[in-house]
């Protein structure tokens, strides 16, 4: 299998024909049978009466017994999922390839067009500034999906502004969606001044939410790889640093490990669903991670943490 | 402040240097928009504010390092007046008298008082200026004795100047000063007095003609100089502890306001005999005397004593020799002889100044009659003991007085040979004190404690008696039963009763005459009339007594001399040179016409104190060491006394003083600090960069 690399699905020209490349790539020879998409599973045969659909007759029991039986299907329930995207400023950084807001957006995109072809209903919420709150319902209809990929296309080709906490967006979300739970879908870089914003999440938890966080950060964020003397600008303030990067290099790395272990370890404990995404790994992979860990949570109990880095 | 290369002061531009580096390193810096930039800085933002602290503070420190460094090439300087006289430049003629005693080696704080003045003489030569005449003397009789322009010379002469030890005579250097300035033209005429003003070394007789300005220059300021000094140096022959015992007393005075111990040291030949300490009062004077015996082979004794160092140096010691004398030469003159020994007269006498006939005894006795007394040379003598001896021929005794007075000592015993009244007309000039009659206390009773007299009152502190205890049992359990009264007298001025009987009689009398010593003692040296010769008192009594007449002055003793003055030397009738060496500058030769045909020669010269050796070559060319002929020299006691005197009734402004005389300035260099100053701002600056390589972020830019 080919990677998806993010620059090359990059370069496909509309985010609907990116999700739609990247889920297929993902979904290509894996998983088919428990991803065949069907909504309704069979439950039992009930012997005709007046009144029941013909075309539910069950014809084959017909010709071996010779006698009417209806197939009886349970309704599948829809999932609600909603969609938090960070488009704060901070998201602009880009490395060597997409931003981090980008990529996040092709990673909403790409898991809004899964769930809406299994009928799920996929909500949306952008945040970042605040005086630009942006929030589209969760709806199953091919048609919302349109809507929904159309404003994660201009989300992801405009530099955004910002810097909203995410908390601020979270507790949003949790009033909406505090009549149906769900799974919420949080794609944010969590660089926050305070730590409300996983407080928020652990509380989303409680309430019966799925909760699944792709922590996104480029590799530059992790690794600090710049040389010579740099002036440092803050992408959501005013802050300047006229910084040897060699010099702080190891003390910054200390600092991001324990904020990425700081933010893992408070996912896990708040039984939040948490995966580190770099910019430069595949989408495939993500996405394999992601309904791996999924899939592999029908056997888990609700509310344990997952992790997937 | 100044500056003497202002041009470096451009140097001070450099100070851009810095801050370009500062601006161009910032300008090279690549902007990099980052989102984690919390995690540079930390939570702390006290840190940030710190390292932008500390990027000011290491701007600043190399902008102050690059001015200062400037400021040091431009070599900065201050003036200020400093002490000294006014002095104007231009035509003139100035005397400059430099005391170069030996005072003048007093060290204040690691220089001498002569290298001060050597010092303010060097600048006033400056400041009097190349048209000014002047002349250099000091107050010992050195100097350049002209007025002359040439400034070389007389920085030359200036230069060579030492401290000697002669006396300052600063009367004779002004007047010497008067008479140079009497002969140069000039309106302007002064003395310039370099010196400490105390007592020995200031003028305090010669009259300046009114034409003269005269000056001091003190190289102290009003501080009190502390000396400490061994001013007196004799030695004196002391018997009582042997006879060729000395005794050597220093006199030590502290010329300083506050009490000082002295730790004398006394040394014999090189060698430290003893050592003592004494404690002086502010301004007192006392004497130190030590003991020494010499050994039997030591002729000439070269003594010093010394004491701790002080300030000043060269009156610390104090030299002298004593020629020591041989042993006690003892004439016994025999007025009873017999031929049985223990009967004889003087048979006690001998085995007590003899015991045992031991060589080393110290005395060497002869024996003879009063008949053959006449024969003998008394000079050869120390002491002559006249025992039971009849009335002498008045030759004689006129021959032994004279002795006596030359400084003989006559010991004179009595016995059934003196009659009273024959000895009181024809022997009184030998006789302490004149006789009565004898008194014999057994005449017509039997022998009884009644009948015999006990020796009392002892004079015990006299050299005779010193060494006996108090209670002197030796002496007082002697019993006299036959004794010789004496007369009364009225003289008491030299005469002194030694020793009396129980019944209050004069036991022993003791009479000064002339240079010697008369002794009387009023009973016989055998056991005629009494027992003492048998009892254990009689050897110490008689031995002292005998070491008690033979103190004679020392030969020779005392030879010293002061520095800078001249010395006679004795010269033998085949002597044709004289060789002396001294401590100073080696041998010193005088021969020729200074030597021959003279009984004696002056030595000049003498300029370093100390013990000066004369040996002599005779006609044969053989050179002889004259040992009897060493001498010490020493300084002048008067140098010592430091105390500084008032010299405003010495200053004063002459007729030709034209009043426009300036203070002296004096250029204070303060590069040194500033260099100081650099050093510390280089150490602030290292450490600043130290931290900063310790520290992760450099700087924050606003």
């Amino acid at each position: 299998m080919a990677f998806l690399d993010p620059i090359a699905i990059s370069k496909l020209e509309s985010l609907p024909l990116r999700a739609k490349v990247i889920v297929e790539g993902a979904l290509t020879g894996s998983h088919r049978a428990k991803l065949r998409g069907s909504s309704v599973e069979f439950a039992e045969h009930k012997e005709y009466s007046q009144g029941d659909e013909i075309r539910h007759i069950d014809w084959k029991v017909l010709g071996k017994a010779d006698r009417y039986y209806i197939k009886q299907f349970e309704q599948e329930s829809e999932l609600t999922c909603y969609m938090v995207l960070d488009a704060s400023a901070s998201m602009n950084y880009s490395g060597k390839g997409l931003s981090k807001r980008e990529y996040a957006c092709h990673l909403v995109a790409a898991l809004a067009y899964l769930l809406v072809g299994q009928r799920d209903r996929v909500g949306l919420s952008i945040f970042g500034n605040a005086k630009d709150v942006r929030w589209v319902p969760p709806k199953a209809k091919p048609a919302h999906l349109r809507e929904l990929l159309a404003m994660l296309e201009q989300v992801s080709k405009t530099p955004q502004e910002g810097a909203e906490p995410l908390a601020d967006a979270l507790e949003r979300v949790a009033e909406l969606a505090r009549r149906r739970q769900g799974l919420v879908v949080v794609a944010s870089d969590l660089f926050e001044t305070d730590a409300r914003a996983l407080s928020v999440l652990g509380h989303l938890r409680a309430r019966g939410h799925d909760v699944v966080v792709f922590h996104t950060l480029d590799p530059d964020e992790i690794e600090f790889p710049f040389d010579g003397l740099s002036i440092f600008e803050s992408l959501e303030g005013d802050g300047r640093m006229l910084v040897d990067p060699a010099s702080v290099r190891r003390m910054y790395k200390e600092k991001m490990r324990a904020f990425l272990e700081s933010s893992e370890q408070q996912c896990l404990r708040a039984g939040i669903e948490y995966h580190r995404v770099r910019t430069d790994t595949p989408y495939e992979e993500v996405l394999l991670s992601f309904l791996a860990s999924r899939n592999s949570a029908n056997g888990s109990r609700l509310g344990e943490g997952r992790v997937s880095r | 402040m100044s500056f003497l290369s202002p041009l470096m002061l451009l140097g001070l531009l450099g100070a851009a240097i810095p801050i370009a580096v500062h601006l161009q390193g910032r300008r090279k810096a690549k902007v990099v928009p980052f989102a984690a930039l919390e995690f540079l800085l930390g939570t702390d933002k006290r840190i940030a504010k710190r390292l932008v602290l500390r990027q000011v503070l290491l701007l600043t420190f190399r902008i102050l390092i690059c001015m200062v460094a400037a400021l040091i090439l431009a070599q900065p300087y201050a003036s200020c007046e400093s002490e000294g006289p006014k002095v104007a430049g231009g035509p003139q003629a100035a005397v400059l008298i430099i005391d170069d005693s030996a005072a003048a080696g007093y060290k204040l704080d690691g220089h001498t008082l002569l290298s001060r003045s050597l010092q303010s003489a060097s600048q006033l030569l400056e400041r009097l200026g190349p048209e000014a005449d002047i002349a250099v003397l000091t107050t010992t009789g050195g100097g350049k004795e002209e007025l002359t322009r040439d400034h070389l010379g007389l920085r030359e002469s200036i230069n060579a100047t030492n401290v000697s030890y002669k006396r300052a005579y600063g009367d004779r250097a002004m007047e010497r000063a008067f008479s140079l300035l009497a002969g140069s033209g000039h309106e302007r005429k002064t003395v310039f007095l370099l010196l400490a003003p105390t007592k020995a070394a200031l003028p305090s007789h010669a009259t300046p003609p009114e034409d003269v300005t005269i000056r001091v220059v003190s190289p102290v300021g009003d501080e009190a100089l502390d000396n400490l000094a061994i001013t007196d140096l004799r030695v004196q022959a002391d018997r009582s502890i042997g006879s060729r015992g000395l005794q050597i007393i220093a006199g030590v005075t502290n010329f300083s306001d506050k009490p000082q111990v002295a730790k004398l040291t006394l040394l014999i030949g090189d060698e430290t005999v003893a050592r003592g300490e004494i404690g002086l009062a502010p301004r007192e004077s006392k004497n130190k005397r030590f003991s020494a015996n010499l050994s039997d082979e030591v002729r000439t004794t070269e003594i010093r004593v010394q004491v701790q160092d002080d300030a000043l140096a060269a009156d610390n010691v104090r030299y002298v020799v004593a020629n020591a004398r041989d042993q006690v030469s003892v004439l016994l003159v025999n007025g009873d002889a017999r031929a049985v020994r223990h009967e004889d007269e003087l048979f006690y006498v001998e085995a007590a100044l003899r015991p045992g006939d031991r060589s080393d005894s110290g005395t060497v006795i002869e024996r003879t009659t009063p008949d053959d007394l006449g024969k003998l040379t008394l000079a050869d003598y120390d002491v002559i003991v006249l025992a039971n001896v009849s009335v002498l021929p008045a030759a004689r005794v006129a021959a032994l007085s004279t002795w006596v007075n030359a400084g003989g000592g006559l010991f004179v015993s009595m016995g059934a040979n003196v009659d009273a009244d024959q000895y009181n007309r024809s022997m009184a000039p030998l006789l302490a004190q004149d006789l009565k009659s004898a008194l014999d206390l057994r005449r017509g009773r039997k022998r009884s404690p009644q009948a015999e007299l006990r020796l009392s009152k002892l004079e015990i502190e006299h050299p005779v008696f010193s060494v006996f205890a108090k209670d002197a049992p030796g002496l007082y359990s002697a019993s006299f039963w036959q004794v010789m009264l004496l007369g009364p007298t009225t003289s008491v001025k030299d005469r002194r009763v030694l020793a009396r009987f129980d019944n209050g009689a004069a036991a022993l009398v003791e009479a000064r005459q002339g240079a010697g010593t008369l002794m009387l003692f009023g009973s016989t040296l055998d056991r005629d009339w009494n027992n003492l010769a048998i009892h254990p008192g009689f050897l110490p009594f008689l031995q002292q007594t005998i070491r008690h007449l033979a103190s004679k002055p020392l030969q020779g003793k005392n030879q010293q001399t002061m520095v800078g003055n001249s010395v006679l030397i004795k010269i033998a009738a085949d002597d044709v040179r004289l060789e002396i060496e001294g401590p100073g500058r080696g041998r010193m030769v005088l021969e020729g016409e200074k030597v021959e045909g003279h009984k004696s020669a002056r030595l000049d010269g003498i300029d370093v104190p100390g013990i000066y050796h004369v040996s002599s070559v005779d006609s044969t060319g053989i050179l002889q060491p004259r040992p009897e002929a060493t001498f010490a020299a020493n300084l002048d006691p008067a140098v010592s006394d430091l105390s500084l005197v008032p010299t405003e009734a010495l200053e004063r402004e002459g007729q030709g003083s034209s009043g426009d005389e300036e203070a002296p300035t004096q250029r204070i260099e303060l590069w040194h600090a500033i260099a100081a100053l650099l050093l510390f701002l280089l150490l602030i600056e290292s450490g600043l960069g130290l931290v900063g390589r310790r520290s992760d972020v450099v700087s924050e830019a606003s």
